[in-house]
C-alpha cells in the first residue's frame, strides 16, 4: 500500500476497486441464485411435508372412527345371553391401550413410538375380529338390525383405516425420497429435525391385505 | 406393498354406467345411463355405475378405492361421487363413497342398499331391477342433502377462458404501454363501475343467477352449457373427486 503513494499508481487502484466491485456483484448475484434454489426446496419441501401431517389426519380421524364404535359394540354382544365375556373385555382393554398413546406430530418422525402405536391400533383391530368371529355362534345376535349397523359400520371403517394409512404412505415415502436426494438433503440438513424422515406403516406378518371383517 | 401395485385398473369408463360383463339388457343400460347423464348435468354429482367379471383376486374395497382414485369421480372440492361397482363373475359389489357426500350416505345406508336392495333382487336374477333400484335410492339419499352449486361445471370450459384471459392480458399490457394514462382511466372505470353495467354480457359475475338459470329450463343458457359439454367431451369425464375408503360392499 505505501508504493501506491506514486502519481504511476493512481491508475492500479481504481482497477483493484472495479475488480472488486465486479467480485462483489457476482457474488451477490451467485447468492441470490443460491438462495432462490435454497427457498425453492425449502418450499417444496414444506408443501411434501404438509401433505405428510393432512395424511397423517385421515388416518388418525380413520383410527378415532374406529374408537368411537367400540362403546356401541361392546354394549351390544354385551346384551345377547352368555356372550362370552372374555372377547368384549379384550376389546375393551385394547382400545383403552390405544387411547393412552399420546398423539402429537413427533410421532411421525420416531420410528419407535409410530411402530408403537401402529402395535397397539393393530392389537384393538384383531380384538374386534375375534369379537366378531365369537358373534357367529350368536345368530339371533347376528340377525339383528342393529348389529349388522355396526357390522357395515366397521368394516367401512377398516377400510378407511387400510385406504388412509397406505395413503399416509404415499405421501411419506414422495417426502423422504424428496428428503434424502443430493442437492435437496444438503437445504433439509440446515433445519435439523424440522425435515426429519417420516416413519410409515408396515404390512401386519402375515396380512397383505386388510385385516377383513366378513362373514 | 409391491403386491398391490399390480392391480389391474381400467381406463375411465366413457359413459356413467359401463358394463362389459353383459349383466344389465341394452335397453336397461342406455335408460340408466341417460338418467345419470341428466343428473350429471343437473345436479352436478357424479354417479357412475361399473360392471366387470372380476377383480382378478384382489378385494373389490382395493380395486374400487384405485378406480374411484384413477377415474376421479365427483367434482373437485366437493368430492361428490358415487360409485356403484359390480363384479359379475366374483358376485361381490361395492358402493364407493367420495369424501363429500359420506354424511348423506354413511356406511349404514350404503350396506343396507346392498343387503336390502341388491342382494335380494340379484339372488333373484332381477339384475336389471336390481341395479335401478339401487340407483335410485343412491340418488335420493343425495338429493336429500346441502351440497348444492352445480356451477362448478365452469371447470370443463376453462382451457377456452383461460386462453381469453391470457390475450385479454397481453393486449392490455400492449395498451398499457403505448397509452398509460388511458390504460389507467380504464382500470379505474372498469372496478369502479361495479358488477350492474356487465351482468348483462360477462360469465362471471352472472354466478348467483346461472344456477337459478339452469334450473328454469328452456332458457338460452341453459342450451349453450348444454352444448357447450357435449361438443367438448360428450361422455362421462371424472371431476376430480376423491374418496377415503367409505361405503359398503358385500357378495351374493
Amino acid at each position: 500500500m505505501a508504493t501506491e503513494g506514486t502519481p504511476a499508481g493512481t491508475a492500479r487502484p481504481r482497477r483493484k476497486i472495479g475488480l472488486g466491485l465486479g467480485c462483489l456483484v457476482i457474488v451477490i448475484i451467485g447468492l441470490l441464485i443460491l438462495g432462490t434454489w435454497g427457498a425453492g426446496i425449502y418450499n417444496s419441501l414444506v408443501s411434501l411435508d404438509q401433505n405428510v401431517r393432512s395424511q397423517w389426519a385421515q388416518v388418525e380421524n380413520a383410527y378415532q372412527r374406529r374408537a368411537d364404535l367400540i362403546p356401541n359394540l361392546v354394549e351390544t354382544v354385551k346384551g345377547a345371553a352368555g356372550f362370552e365375556q372374555q372377547t368384549y373385555t379384550a376389546v375393551a382393554e385394547a382400545r383403552a391401550k390405544v387411547g393412552q398413546i399420546r398423539l402429537d406430530e413427533s410421532l411421525l418422525t420416531n420410528s419407535e413410538a409410530f411402530a408403537r402405536f401402529q402395535a397397539a391400533q393393530d392389537e384393538l383391530g384383531s380384538a374386534i375380529s375375534r369379537l366378531l368371529v365369537a358373534v357367529e355362534n350368536y345368530p339371533e345376535l347376528r340377525a339383528t338390525q342393529a348389529f349388522r349397523d355396526l357390522q357395515v359400520q366397521l368394516e367401512g371403517t377398516e377400510n378407511r383405516i387400510t385406504v388412509e394409512r397406505q395413503r399416509f404412505n404415499e405421501a411419506a415415502q414422495a417426502f423422504n425420497t424428496k428428503r434424502m436426494s443430493f442437492p435437496t438433503v444438503l437445504v433439509a440438513g440446515l433445519f435439523g429435525s424440522r425435515f426429519a424422515e417420516k416413519a410409515y406403516f408396515k404390512a401386519q406378518a402375515g396380512a397383505e391385505t386388510a385385516p377383513k371383517v366378513k362373514f | 406393498m409391491s403386491g398391490r401395485a399390480d392391480i389391474q385398473i381400467p381406463p375411465s369408463p366413457e359413459r356413467w354406467v359401463t358394463d362389459t360383463a353383459g349383466f344389465l339388457s341394452p335397453q336397461a343400460l342406455q335408460t340408466l345411463d341417460a338418467r345419470l347423464e341428466a343428473y350429471d348435468r343437473q345436479a352436478g354429482h357424479q354417479v357412475i355405475v361399473y360392471i366387470g367379471k372380476t377383480t382378478g383376486g384382489y378385494p373389490i374395497e382395493e380395486f374400487a378405492d384405485k378406480a374411484f382414485q384413477a377415474w376421479a369421480v365427483g367434482r373437485k372440492g366437493l368430492d361428490d361421487g358415487v360409485a356403484l361397482f359390480i363384479m359379475a363373475e366374483d358376485r361381490t359389489i361395492r358402493v364407493e363413497i367420495g369424501y363429500g357426500l359420506e354424511s348423506v350416505i354413511p356406511d349404514i345406508l350404503a350396506g343396507r342398499i346392498i343387503n336390502d336392495i341388491l342382494i335380494p333382487k340379484l339372488k333373484a336374477g332381477d339384475s336389471d331391477g336390481a341395479v335401478n333400484e339401487a340407483v335410485s335410492a343412491i340418488l335420493r339419499a343425495i338429493s336429500g342433502e346441502a351440497v348444492p352449486a352445480p356451477e362448478l361445471k365452469k371447470g370443463r370450459r376453462s382451457a377456452v377462458k383461460d386462453i381469453l384471459i391470457i390475450l385479454a392480458v397481453i393486449a392490455f399490457a400492449i395498451f398499457f404501454i403505448t397509452n398509460p394514462s388511458l390504460a389507467l382511466w380504464f382500470l379505474i372505470n372498469i372496478f369502479g363501475g361495479g358488477a350492474g353495467s356487465r351482468s348483462g354480457g360477462s360469465w362471471s359475475t352472472g354466478r348467483a343467477g346461472s344456477s337459478r338459470g339452469g334450473s328454469w329450463g328452456g332458457g338460452g343458457w341453459s342450451k349453450s352449457s348444454g352444448g357447450g359439454f357435449r361438443s367438448s367431451g360428450g361422455g362421462f369425464r371424472g371431476g376430480g373427486g376423491r374418496s377415503g375408503g367409505g361405503g359398503a360392499s358385500g357378495r351374493w
